[in-house]
Protein backbone atom coordinates (compact mmCIF):
# COMPACT_ATOMS: atom_id res chain seq x y z
CA UNK A 1 0.00 0.00 0.00
CA UNK A 2 1.45 3.27 -1.24
CA UNK A 3 0.65 6.30 1.41
CA UNK A 4 0.08 9.65 -0.61
CA UNK A 5 2.51 12.64 0.68
CA UNK A 6 4.51 10.24 3.17
CA UNK A 7 7.41 12.33 3.29
CA UNK A 8 4.55 15.39 3.83
CA UNK A 9 2.81 13.67 6.57
CA UNK A 10 6.09 12.59 8.08
CA UNK A 11 7.16 16.11 8.54
CA UNK A 12 4.11 17.07 10.21
CA UNK A 13 4.09 13.98 12.58
CA UNK A 14 7.61 14.97 13.73
CA UNK A 15 6.43 18.27 14.58
CA UNK A 16 3.28 17.40 16.63
CA UNK A 17 5.93 14.80 18.58
CA UNK A 18 8.65 17.51 18.80
CA UNK A 19 5.60 19.70 20.35
CA UNK A 20 3.70 17.46 22.47
CA UNK A 21 6.90 16.31 23.90
CA UNK A 22 7.90 20.15 24.11
CA UNK A 23 4.63 20.51 25.97
CA UNK A 24 4.78 16.98 28.49
CA UNK A 25 8.03 18.69 29.56
CA UNK A 26 7.06 21.82 30.37
CA UNK A 27 4.23 19.75 32.61
CA UNK A 28 6.92 17.96 34.09
CA UNK A 29 8.66 21.15 35.28
CA UNK A 30 5.26 22.64 36.24
CA UNK A 31 4.69 19.27 38.58
CA UNK A 32 8.00 20.74 40.64
CA UNK A 33 6.48 24.27 40.77
CA UNK A 34 8.26 25.40 38.06
CA UNK A 35 10.96 25.86 40.31
CA UNK A 36 14.45 24.21 39.79
CA UNK A 37 15.48 23.53 43.06
CA UNK A 38 12.42 20.38 43.76
CA UNK A 39 13.52 19.65 40.50
CA UNK A 40 17.37 19.03 41.69
CA UNK A 41 15.78 17.15 45.16
CA UNK A 42 15.95 13.41 44.95
CA UNK A 43 17.69 13.48 41.45
CA UNK A 44 19.91 10.69 40.41
CA UNK A 45 22.36 10.92 37.59
CA UNK A 46 23.61 7.21 37.61
CA UNK A 47 21.11 4.90 36.36
CA UNK A 48 21.80 4.13 32.59
CA UNK A 49 18.03 4.72 31.40
CA UNK A 50 17.61 8.49 32.89
CA UNK A 51 18.41 10.67 30.27
CA UNK A 52 17.78 13.72 32.10
CA UNK A 53 20.23 14.34 34.31
CA UNK A 54 20.83 17.01 37.22
CA UNK A 55 24.26 17.97 38.50
CA UNK A 56 24.75 20.60 41.08
CA UNK A 57 23.95 23.47 38.80
CA UNK A 58 23.93 21.92 35.26
CA UNK A 59 20.70 20.00 33.85
CA UNK A 60 21.80 18.11 30.61
CA UNK A 61 20.26 15.99 27.88
CA UNK A 62 21.68 12.46 27.49
CA UNK A 63 22.86 8.68 27.97
CA UNK A 64 25.42 8.02 30.27
CA UNK A 65 27.07 5.06 29.18
CA UNK A 66 30.17 5.30 31.88
CA UNK A 67 32.58 7.36 32.93
CA UNK A 68 32.48 10.52 30.39
CA UNK A 69 31.14 8.16 28.04
CA UNK A 70 28.05 9.29 26.52
CA UNK A 71 25.27 8.65 23.93
CA UNK A 72 23.81 11.89 23.45
CA UNK A 73 25.22 15.26 25.11
CA UNK A 74 23.31 18.65 25.45
CA UNK A 75 24.41 20.20 27.87
CA UNK A 76 27.11 19.89 30.31
CA UNK A 77 27.90 16.51 31.64
CA UNK A 78 30.50 17.80 33.76
CA UNK B 1 12.13 9.44 -37.84
CA UNK B 2 11.94 12.93 -39.62
CA UNK B 3 14.63 15.98 -39.41
CA UNK B 4 13.38 17.27 -36.49
CA UNK B 5 12.77 14.90 -34.41
CA UNK B 6 16.46 13.32 -35.34
CA UNK B 7 17.95 16.89 -34.65
CA UNK B 8 15.67 17.43 -30.99
CA UNK B 9 17.12 13.67 -30.13
CA UNK B 10 21.12 14.52 -31.17
CA UNK B 11 20.73 17.61 -29.29
CA UNK B 12 19.70 15.76 -26.66
CA UNK B 13 22.48 13.56 -26.19
CA UNK B 14 24.93 16.32 -27.04
CA UNK B 15 23.43 18.41 -23.29
CA UNK B 16 26.81 17.87 -22.07
CA UNK B 17 28.91 19.67 -24.55
CA UNK B 18 28.71 23.42 -24.72
CA UNK B 19 26.08 25.40 -26.41
CA UNK B 20 28.06 26.65 -29.38
CA UNK B 21 30.00 23.47 -30.15
CA UNK B 22 26.43 21.60 -29.56
CA UNK B 23 25.14 23.96 -32.38
CA UNK B 24 27.75 23.59 -35.06
CA UNK B 25 26.71 19.88 -34.71
CA UNK B 26 23.72 20.37 -35.14
CA UNK B 27 23.83 22.71 -37.96
CA UNK B 28 26.19 20.27 -39.98
CA UNK B 29 24.03 17.44 -39.77
CA UNK B 30 20.64 19.26 -40.59
CA UNK B 31 23.16 20.94 -43.62
CA UNK B 32 23.89 17.17 -44.68
CA UNK B 33 19.42 15.94 -44.39
CA UNK B 34 19.24 19.16 -46.20
CA UNK B 35 21.48 18.21 -48.94
CA UNK B 36 20.51 14.36 -49.05
CA UNK B 37 17.06 15.58 -49.63
CA UNK B 38 17.85 17.96 -52.37
CA UNK B 39 19.70 15.06 -54.23
CA UNK B 40 16.17 13.08 -54.48
CA UNK B 41 16.21 11.48 -50.69
CA UNK B 42 13.20 11.32 -47.98
CA UNK B 43 13.63 12.86 -45.27
CA UNK B 44 13.85 9.22 -43.44
CA UNK B 45 15.85 7.85 -45.64
CA UNK B 46 18.15 11.16 -44.82
CA UNK B 47 17.94 10.20 -41.21
CA UNK B 48 18.74 6.18 -41.69
CA UNK B 49 21.55 6.59 -44.11
CA UNK B 50 23.57 9.22 -41.51
CA UNK B 51 22.54 6.49 -37.84
CA UNK B 52 21.37 6.97 -34.84
CA UNK B 53 21.63 10.40 -33.17
CA UNK B 54 22.65 8.32 -30.31
CA UNK B 55 25.39 6.64 -31.60
CA UNK B 56 26.23 10.00 -33.25
CA UNK B 57 26.63 11.56 -30.05
CA UNK B 58 28.56 9.16 -28.26
CA UNK B 59 30.88 9.40 -30.80
CA UNK B 60 31.14 13.03 -30.85
CA UNK B 61 31.36 13.18 -27.53
CA UNK B 62 34.30 10.84 -27.36
CA UNK B 63 36.14 13.05 -29.42
CA UNK B 64 34.94 16.22 -27.92
CA UNK B 65 35.74 15.12 -24.06
CA UNK B 66 39.58 14.25 -25.41
CA UNK B 67 42.22 16.35 -25.71
CA UNK B 68 45.50 15.83 -27.75
CA UNK B 69 48.55 16.29 -25.56
CA UNK B 70 52.37 16.60 -26.81
CA UNK B 71 54.70 14.41 -24.37
CA UNK B 72 58.59 15.38 -24.70
CA UNK B 73 60.31 12.35 -25.34
CA UNK B 74 64.33 11.21 -25.18
CA UNK B 75 63.58 8.61 -28.23
CA UNK B 76 64.97 5.80 -25.90
CA UNK B 77 61.82 3.90 -23.88
CA UNK B 78 64.32 2.70 -21.07
CA UNK B 79 65.81 6.40 -20.75
CA UNK B 80 62.21 7.95 -20.79
CA UNK B 81 61.00 5.01 -17.93
CA UNK B 82 64.45 6.07 -15.87
CA UNK B 83 63.69 9.73 -15.86
CA UNK B 84 60.18 8.93 -14.90
CA UNK B 85 61.24 7.29 -11.68
CA UNK B 86 63.94 9.61 -11.19
CA UNK B 87 61.45 12.69 -11.07
CA UNK B 88 59.12 10.71 -9.20
CA UNK B 89 59.94 12.60 -6.14
CA UNK B 90 58.63 15.80 -8.12
CA UNK B 91 55.45 14.32 -9.99
CA UNK B 92 54.74 11.74 -7.35
CA UNK B 93 53.66 14.70 -4.53
CA UNK B 94 51.88 16.94 -7.21
CA UNK B 95 49.66 13.70 -7.66
CA UNK B 96 49.41 12.69 -3.95
CA UNK B 97 48.59 16.68 -2.86
CA UNK B 98 45.82 16.29 -5.98
CA UNK B 99 44.93 13.21 -4.63
CA UNK B 100 44.59 13.88 -0.98
CA UNK B 101 43.00 17.72 -2.05
CA UNK B 102 40.04 15.30 -4.15
CA UNK B 103 39.72 13.26 -0.63
CA UNK B 104 39.47 16.38 1.52
CA UNK B 105 36.71 17.94 -1.04
CA UNK B 106 34.78 14.61 -0.76
CA UNK B 107 35.59 14.06 3.07
CA UNK B 108 33.96 17.86 3.33
CA UNK B 109 31.20 17.28 1.40
CA UNK B 110 30.08 14.03 2.88
CA UNK B 111 30.56 15.87 6.83
CA UNK B 112 26.85 16.91 6.27
CA UNK B 113 25.05 14.17 5.76
CA UNK B 114 27.46 12.29 8.11
CA UNK B 115 26.39 14.90 10.89
CA UNK B 116 22.61 14.65 10.51
CA UNK B 117 22.08 10.59 10.30
CA UNK B 118 24.31 10.43 13.70
CA UNK B 119 21.86 13.17 14.71
CA UNK B 120 19.55 11.56 13.88
CA UNK B 121 20.41 7.76 15.29
CA UNK B 122 21.85 9.69 18.34
CA UNK B 123 18.54 11.10 18.82
CA UNK B 124 16.36 8.02 18.20
CA UNK B 125 18.31 5.54 20.90
CA UNK B 126 18.26 8.38 23.61
CA UNK B 127 14.58 8.55 22.62
CA UNK B 128 13.79 4.82 23.25
CA UNK B 129 15.55 4.32 26.15
CA UNK B 130 14.44 7.92 27.44
CA UNK B 131 10.77 6.52 26.83
CA UNK B 132 11.07 3.23 28.17
CA UNK B 133 13.24 4.38 31.53
CA UNK B 134 10.84 7.48 32.18
CA UNK B 135 8.75 5.13 34.67
CA UNK B 136 11.61 3.70 36.58
CA UNK B 137 12.90 7.59 36.63
CA UNK B 138 9.10 8.69 38.17
CA UNK B 139 9.62 6.18 40.74
CA UNK B 140 12.13 8.42 42.19
CA UNK B 141 11.65 11.87 40.78
CA UNK B 142 8.43 12.45 39.47
CA UNK B 143 8.99 15.65 37.48
CA UNK B 144 12.53 14.19 35.99
CA UNK B 145 10.45 11.31 34.98
CA UNK B 146 7.52 12.95 33.02
CA UNK B 147 10.42 15.68 31.73
CA UNK B 148 12.35 12.50 30.16
CA UNK B 149 8.98 11.26 28.23
CA UNK B 150 8.25 14.41 27.03
CA UNK B 151 11.93 14.81 25.78
CA UNK B 152 11.99 11.14 24.95
CA UNK B 153 8.56 11.72 22.64
CA UNK B 154 10.51 15.03 21.55
CA UNK B 155 13.51 13.39 20.60
CA UNK B 156 11.38 10.62 18.47
CA UNK B 157 10.08 13.71 16.05
CA UNK B 158 13.91 15.77 15.84
CA UNK B 159 15.01 11.91 15.12
CA UNK B 160 12.80 11.45 11.91
CA UNK B 161 13.37 14.77 11.00
CA UNK B 162 16.78 14.33 10.91
CA UNK B 163 16.42 11.38 9.04
CA UNK B 164 14.60 12.68 6.32
CA UNK B 165 17.16 15.74 5.71
CA UNK B 166 20.08 12.74 5.91
CA UNK B 167 17.95 11.18 2.92
CA UNK B 168 17.30 14.39 0.77
CA UNK B 169 20.97 16.00 1.31
CA UNK B 170 22.33 12.34 0.41
CA UNK B 171 20.53 12.13 -2.74
CA UNK B 172 21.80 15.65 -3.56
CA UNK B 173 25.17 14.62 -2.72
CA UNK B 174 25.40 11.45 -4.73
CA UNK B 175 24.64 13.74 -7.57
CA UNK B 176 27.08 16.05 -6.61
CA UNK B 177 29.64 13.36 -6.26
CA UNK B 178 28.40 11.51 -9.54
CA UNK B 179 29.41 15.29 -11.63
CA UNK B 180 32.38 15.40 -9.88
CA UNK B 181 33.93 11.63 -10.79
CA UNK B 182 33.17 12.40 -14.23
CA UNK B 183 34.89 15.48 -14.24
CA UNK B 184 37.97 14.06 -12.31
CA UNK B 185 37.79 10.96 -14.68
CA UNK B 186 37.68 13.46 -17.92
CA UNK B 187 40.97 15.67 -16.55
CA UNK B 188 42.68 12.33 -17.21
CA UNK B 189 40.76 10.96 -20.54
CA UNK B 190 43.12 12.83 -22.59
CA UNK B 191 45.01 11.41 -25.99
CA UNK B 192 48.24 11.41 -25.34
CA UNK B 193 50.99 12.08 -28.43
CA UNK B 194 54.89 11.72 -27.89
CA UNK B 195 56.86 13.16 -30.03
Amino acid sequence: MKIKNFKRKCIILSLILILTGALISIAGFGVAGFNYNNVKENATTDAWYQTIHVNNDNLWYGVKLGDNIHLMNIGNPD
Amino acid sequence: MNKAEFLNELSFYLQNMNDSEKNKFIIYYDEMISDYVENGMSEEGAVNKIGSPKKIAEELLDDYGSVKLNFPSTGSRWLNIILTVIGFPLWGSVLLAFLLMVLSVYLIIWCVPFATGAGCVGFFTTSIIGIVGSPFVMIKNVPIGIMQLGTGIASIGISLLLGFATIDLSKKIIIITKNLNIKLVGLFKKKVVIR
